[in-house]
């Protein structure tokens, strides 16, 4: 059953061309641009932060566009369709949760080949297999808040919401502007944000650090949360 | 059941497909249903005729489990509303349900169907839904009636025996109503229950055969077109009364009441017929007119709940 929703899904996506342009235009240009600014000869670690933060970008803007198209499905009765079928939510959830995670794989993989290909980073074949994969399915607990935002929010209002969400955990969470450059105090509550903690544990692994536990937990807790408002918000949403 | 029913299940055709004891559902202050029971047997067609706002959509809603009563007890198929859903037994096709870009009837009936344990045959649901030459159509490159026929393929993706329709034909042409009401009516002709709301009378008249009538969240009235219209009573005649003495026409057979309004004289009868005869016999046709007796006028006379024979 989630193999044949996963594939409605995926069909769906896919035949949107404009998903990939959308996707790939706004970190590659962020990538290319900030990755060559500032004279002061950044170190290693620096443009690794660089590119994660930007991967993380693209990945994070991807992801966030699923609440708006949630709720265009929800305005076409779409969602209440699909609760008279047998799908259970936990199917329905996994199903479009791997939906929004596919479109974070254009902007992560895009990134990480211009860091390597155009702005020389060098790492090893695993470190870069580790931070991609962690880019990609550490998005988890954002693709989930897309999910929740769409199915609770209505129309026009669920493509602001994730536009907003996307441009504050954007900022807050530091891949913009490493949290290093923060004031203290904003560092602080950065790091209780799940984008913050994906950003430093990608970072982690492509400087061959170990994994950072406090980091891990937090986004491990992020996930489950938001993953409880996704399907709160299916049940909920779904019926109306 | 004089049905064979040689495709795809040879069902059961007995016992209840609907139950509703004592259903209530409440909006803050607003009673949406108040107190709603209907029963409805396997193999009925049985139209859910109300005005707007008379909680047709909210008694759908329940009966598939997208809404939860407040009180009462809803079944289906002698058990829960979303285990029988679930189960595939119940098929239901919403107001604007459920079709999206990109994809095509087929591939969109492929994944429903793949949702059930026991679904009915793609080549089935397409020969049924008059599909079969639009299956590789995108959903949502279809012409109204097209979308509609692909809602009710929808429906029938887990093989059910009972399908819920609400409003199926609203916003549909002439023809397209009566193309949908055709497969409609082969499914219901298999042995199968359909249950559908609609506002428009003439529907429910010629493609039910019962007609619920609900109004403030309850049912008024219950029974076959016919047995409706009786129930209003009658008919009205009415004549030019000129120098008549109006009190000598309550004696007049089937007359229930006389009423003088200016220079004509109302007689409700309950069977004009008899009346007209007897007004010819006794030379008062005058400018003669017969009116009501339609289920139009049964219906507002019965929603609008001054109506002392409601109830029926």
């Amino acid at each position: 059953m989630l193999l044949g929703y996963l594939r409605l899904e995926l069909l769906r996506t896919v035949r949107d061309g404009g998903f990939l342009i959308m996707s790939l235009a706004a970190p590659v240009m962020m990538y290319l641009l900030t990755s060559h600014m500032g004279g002061d000869h950044p170190t290693h670690a620096d443009d690794v932060r660089t590119l994660a933060g930007m991967a993380g970008f693209g990945a994070l803007g991807a992801v966030m566009t699923t609440s708006g198209g949630i709720a265009e499905d929800k305005k076409a009765g779409w969602l209440r369709q699909l609760r008279l079928t047998p799908l259970p939510t936990v199917t329905v959830i996994i199903g479009r949760g791997i939906t929004a995670m596919f479109l974070a794989l254009p902007p992560v993989l895009a990134v990480s080949l211009l860091a390597g290909l155009v702005n020389n980073v060098s790492l090893s074949a695993a470190e870069w297999g580790e931070m991609t994969a962690l880019l990609w399915v550490g998005i988890v607990p954002i693709a989930m808040l897309a999910l929740g935002c769409g199915y609770l929010i209505e129309g026009a209002k669920a493509h602001s919401v994730g536009l907003i969400s996307y441009l504050m955990l954007s900022v807050v969470g530091g891949l913009l502007i490493d949290t290093k450059n923060f004031p203290h105090w904003l560092a602080k509550v950065s790091g209780w944000t799940p984008i913050n903690r994906y950003k430093q544990l990608a970072t982690d692994l492509a400087l061959g650090h170990s994994m950072n536990t406090a980091a891990l937990a937090i986004l491990l807790a992020w996930s489950v949360a938001l993953a409880g408002l996704a399907v709160l918000g299916y049940r909920k949403g779904a019926t109306a | 059941m004089t049905q064979t029913a040689r495709r795809s299940r040879t069902p059961l055709r007995t016992g209840s497909a609907v139950n509703f004891t004592n259903v209530t559902k409440s909006y803050g202050d607003v009673h949406a249903v108040a107190g709603l029971d209907l029963a409805i047997d396997r193999g009925e067609t049985v139209a859910l005729l109300g005005p707007n706002g008379a909680g047709k959509s909210t008694t759908i809603n329940m009966l598939l489990g997208l809404l939860a009563n407040d009180g009462g007890r809803i079944e289906l198929l002698g058990r829960e509303p979303q285990e029988a859903v679930r189960a595939g037994q119940v098929g239901a096709m919403l107001q604007e349900g459920g079709l999206i870009p990109r994809v095509t009837i087929k591939e969109l009936i492929e994944f429903m169907r793949g949702t059930y344990a026991n679904p009915m045959p793609l080549a089935e649901i397409l020969e049924i839904a008059q599909l079969t030459k639009l299956a590789d159509r995108k959903a949502d490159k279809l012409s109204g009636g097209q979308a509609q026929r692909v809602r009710f393929a929808l429906a029938l993706c887990g093989n059910p025996e009972l399908i819920v329709l609400d409003e199926p034909t609203a916003a549909l042409d002439i023809q397209s109503r009566r193309d949908l009401w055709q497969t409609m009516a082969a499914y219901a002709a298999r042995g199968n229950t359909l249950l559908f709301s609609t506002h428009y009378l003439e529907e429910a008249d010629e493609y039910a055969e019962r007609i619920v009538v609900i109004a403030q969240g309850k049912v008024l009235a219950d029974g076959t077109g016919a047995e409706l219209k009786k129930s209003v009573g009658g008919k009205t005649v009415s004549i030019d009364l000129g120098d008549w003495d109006p009190d000598g026409f309550s004696r007049m057979p089937g007359v229930s009441q006389v009423e003088v309004r200016g220079a004509r004289l109302h007689l409700n009868t309950v069977d004009a017929d008899a009346t007209v005869t007897a007004l010819a016999q006794s030379g008062a046709l005058r400018n003669i007119e017969v009116t009501g007796g339609g289920l139009e006028e049964a219906f507002i006379s019965l929603t609008s709940g001054n109506n002392a024979r409601s109830g029926s």
